[in-house]
């Protein structure tokens, strides 16, 4: 479904990635996984077609070009900021978004209630975004990337910042998605959320893709080291991709 | 949510629409925007055009010219001349009449008026005084004008008027045929005792005088009442407007709208510029950006909304000036192609304003910096009517003055299709180039 191939990405001096290669098939959960500047927003920004690379290729459903319509058409983004209109109820701002991929009449009125229904605001609909909770906006924003039925959905950090129901909430619905087959690229630094949900994990950092697999295998090929590098002897799970994670990315700070 | 395999796809007009109908929803939640936008305007019309009400404008009539009088003669013909002079309709008494020099010229310096006329002693004595004759102890006398220096434009017309009315009474007098034949007996006094004469010359003018004399006898009195009809100096001459068929401004609000229409479109790029570059820091602008259509149109649909927003806030503007206050919009198909050329000129500034600042204070900034010198020299604070000549030639640079020009043209300039070519021209020159500019600076901006 999702097929990068060398990509290279400067800015000035900075080099955000240094030929990344990576695919992601049809229904597969997958998770992005790196410190801060390792280069995951920026690989998204590109899966995206927000931003194009200095080298390489980005491949989205058979076709090179990100940017163009039929692509972007299958494309749902839910980016860090919350890209929502707070002047705006949560009702009006799916109808917005779903409109802009050409939805209208009664399939949009039926696509907005199902994106209030998954973000849990169907009673405060008709309440303005900016008088929302930071997990209700977080849901929103969750929810107006869902509205146009979107094939692939890339979603950076959905959770950050949110209440431990919010999250839970927004975790049970990535996982209804999984398993109603939609493509999802995913990049968070809740290790446990990517060990719950994602079929495979890439690790990056400074612009180099450090491991690939699924987390069970990461956890296998890492595993005395990682553990030892988690200094809590665990072997398995998030605990196990927490200690590969420290292994492969080291432990020292990451301030920009 | 559940997934579908059919994908609909927008048309560019739904996608225009809806991004249009989304920024003017955003603004119409905005009550500060709303208030630069709509009410500012009207503030600024209606505070102004107050302001310069009071100032006489071509078409609207002139003021009289406020002067006070001093009696000196104290006669009934000076009394009639200054009642005649209190009904000219180009002049207005000030003042009670018996005010004596010392206190009529300290009105003119306080500037309570602008001149003092002083009516000389000896006056009366004579209806042919202002001809040059003189009654025995009346002296060399003569009107006095005292004027404001600052106001000397209006001596000459306050000397006609005088002329006038003075000319007026005297030929009233020449119908009294007691008065004017007492007068020629003293002129046949006079006469004979004149030693500069010549023999002949005496016996010539003597005759003359009698027969005067003996003519004023014999004729009837419904002949000497027509004497002034028949010295009708003013029947000789006719005044005749020759102003353009609008008329020009009729009053000051006709002058000030325009210029505030341009404050209230100055206020909608704010808006409109701060509201692009919120959606950038917001994070909105990059899921518009991930939309299936280009960024010409997602540009297009900025522009789209503000151009609405900028012919709303004329609209609005100028349907409240013309149902309440009677600014005219003389043609209604120039006046809609002078909004809707503003309006566009300011919808391509806004979108350069927009693509050029990274965050809304330098937004604000650059806005501001560029659109108040526009305003400053384009008519934007002193009306284009009352600009020096160096400003009015200066101002064709600023996009403001062809706007305030085009909307003028609409109200009260009376401009043809053909007047409205070269400023319609220059805005939608700016606004094109304005949409260029800010498409090549955005698509930049987003590799």
């Amino acid at each position: 479904m999702i097929e990068v191939r060398g990509i290279v990405k400067s800015f000035g001096a900075v080099q955000a990635l240094a030929g990344v290669d990576f695919t992601v098939h049809r229904g597969e959960t997958f998770g992005l996984l790196g410190p801060n500047g390792a280069g995951k927003t920026t690989t998204m920004a590109m899966l995206a077609g927000l931003l194009r690379p200095d080298r390489g290729e980005v491949w989205i459903d058979g076709r090179r070009d990100p940017t163009s319509p039929s692509v972007r058409a299958c494309l749902g983004i839910a980016p860090q900021e919350l890209a929502i209109y707070e002047e705006l109820s949560a009702e009006e701002n799916l109808r917005f978004f779903g409109r802009l991929h050409g939805w209208c009449g009664r399939a949009l009125a039926a696509r907005v209630d199902e994106g209030l229904a998954f973000a849990g605001l169907e009673a405060r609909r008709r309440d303005r975004a900016g008088t929302f909770s930071g997990g209700m906006k977080r849901r929103l924003n969750l929810a107006c990337a869902l509205v146009h039925d979107p094939a692939v959905l890339l979603c950076d950090e959905p959770t950050v910042g949110v209440d431990p129901q919010s999250r839970q909430h927004i975790l049970d619905g990535i996982q209804r998605l999984r398993h109603r087959g939609l493509t999802l690229v995913y990049t968070t630094h809740h290790l446990e959320e990517a060990a719950q949900l994602c079929d495979r994990v890439a690790i990056v950092d400074g612009g180099h893709l450090l491991a690939l697999d699924t987390v069970a295998e990461l956890v296998r090929r890492h595993g005395d080291a990682g553990a030892q590098a988690a200094g809590n002897g665990a072997a398995g799970g998030d605990a196990g991709l927490h200690g590969v994670f420290l292994r492969l990315t080291g432990r020292e700070l990451r301030d920009p | 949510m559940t997934t579908t395999t059919s994908r609909p796809r927008a048309s560019s007009l739904r996608i225009l629409a809806t991004l249009a109908g989304k920024d003017l929803t955003l603004l119409s939640r905005d009550r500060f925007a709303l208030f630069w936008v709509l009410v500012f305007p009207l503030f600024y019309g209606l505070f102004f055009g107050s302001v310069f009400a009071g100032e006489p404008t071509a078409g609207a009539g002139v003021a009289p010219i406020p002067i006070t009088v001093v009696d000196r003669d104290g006669s009934a013909a000076s009394r009639r001349l200054l009642e005649q002079l209190a009904r000219h309709p180009a002049v207005r008494l000030v003042g009670a009449a018996g005010d004596d020099a010392a206190r009529a010229e300290e009105r003119v310096k306080k500037g309570e008026c602008i001149a003092c006329v002083q009516v000389p002693a000896g006056y009366g004595a004579s209806p042919l005084w202002l001809f040059g004759a003189v009654a025995a102890g009346s002296g060399d006398s003569a009107f006095e004008l005292g004027i404001d220096p600052t106001r000397r434009a209006e001596a000459g017309l306050l000397h006609g008027i005088l002329v006038q009315t003075a000319f007026a009474c005297a030929v009233e007098q020449l119908g009294d045929r007691d008065t004017v034949r007492g007068e020629l007996r003293r002129l046949q006094d006079a006469l004979r005792g004149a030693k500069e004469l010549g023999g002949g010359e005496r016996i010539a003018l003597q005759a003359l005088v009698g027969a005067v004399d003996r003519l004023l006898a014999d004729v009837d009195d419904a002949a000497l009442a027509r004497l002034p009809t028949l010295v009708n100096v003013d029947g000789r001459l006719r005044l005749r407007d020759l102003t353009r068929p609008s008329g020009g401004p009729r009053s000051s609000y006709e002058i000030m709208f325009p210029s505030a229409a341009i404050w209230g479109l100055m206020s909608v790029v704010l808006s409109f510029a701060v509201m692009l570059v919120r959606e950038r820091t917001q994070g909105t602008l990059r899921r518009l950006c991930t939309a299936p259509f280009g960024p010409i149109r997602l540009l297009a649909g900025k522009a789209l909304a503000c151009f609405v927003a900028c012919l709303l806030s004329m609209g609005v503007l100028m349907a409240f000036g013309n149902l309440l206050l009677s600014v005219r919009i003389s043609s209604p198909w120039l006046g809609l192609l002078a909004m809707a050329c503003t309006a566009f000129c300011f919808t391509g500034l806004m979108l350069v304003a927009a693509v050029l600042g990274r965050s809304e204070q330098a937004v604000t900034g650059a806005a501001w910096g560029v659109l108040l010198p526009m305003a400053m020299i384009g008519g934007g604070m002193i009306p284009l009517v009352a600009m020096p000549a160096w400003l009015a030639a200066l101002s064709d640079v600023s996009p403001v003055k062809w706007g305030i020009l085009a909307l003028e043209g609409a109200v009260w300039r009376g401009f043809t299709l053909g007047d409205c070519a070269l400023p319609c021209g220059i805005l939608l020159a700016v606004g094109g180039a304005g949409f260029v500019v800010a498409t090549v600076v955005f698509r930049r901006g987003q590799r």
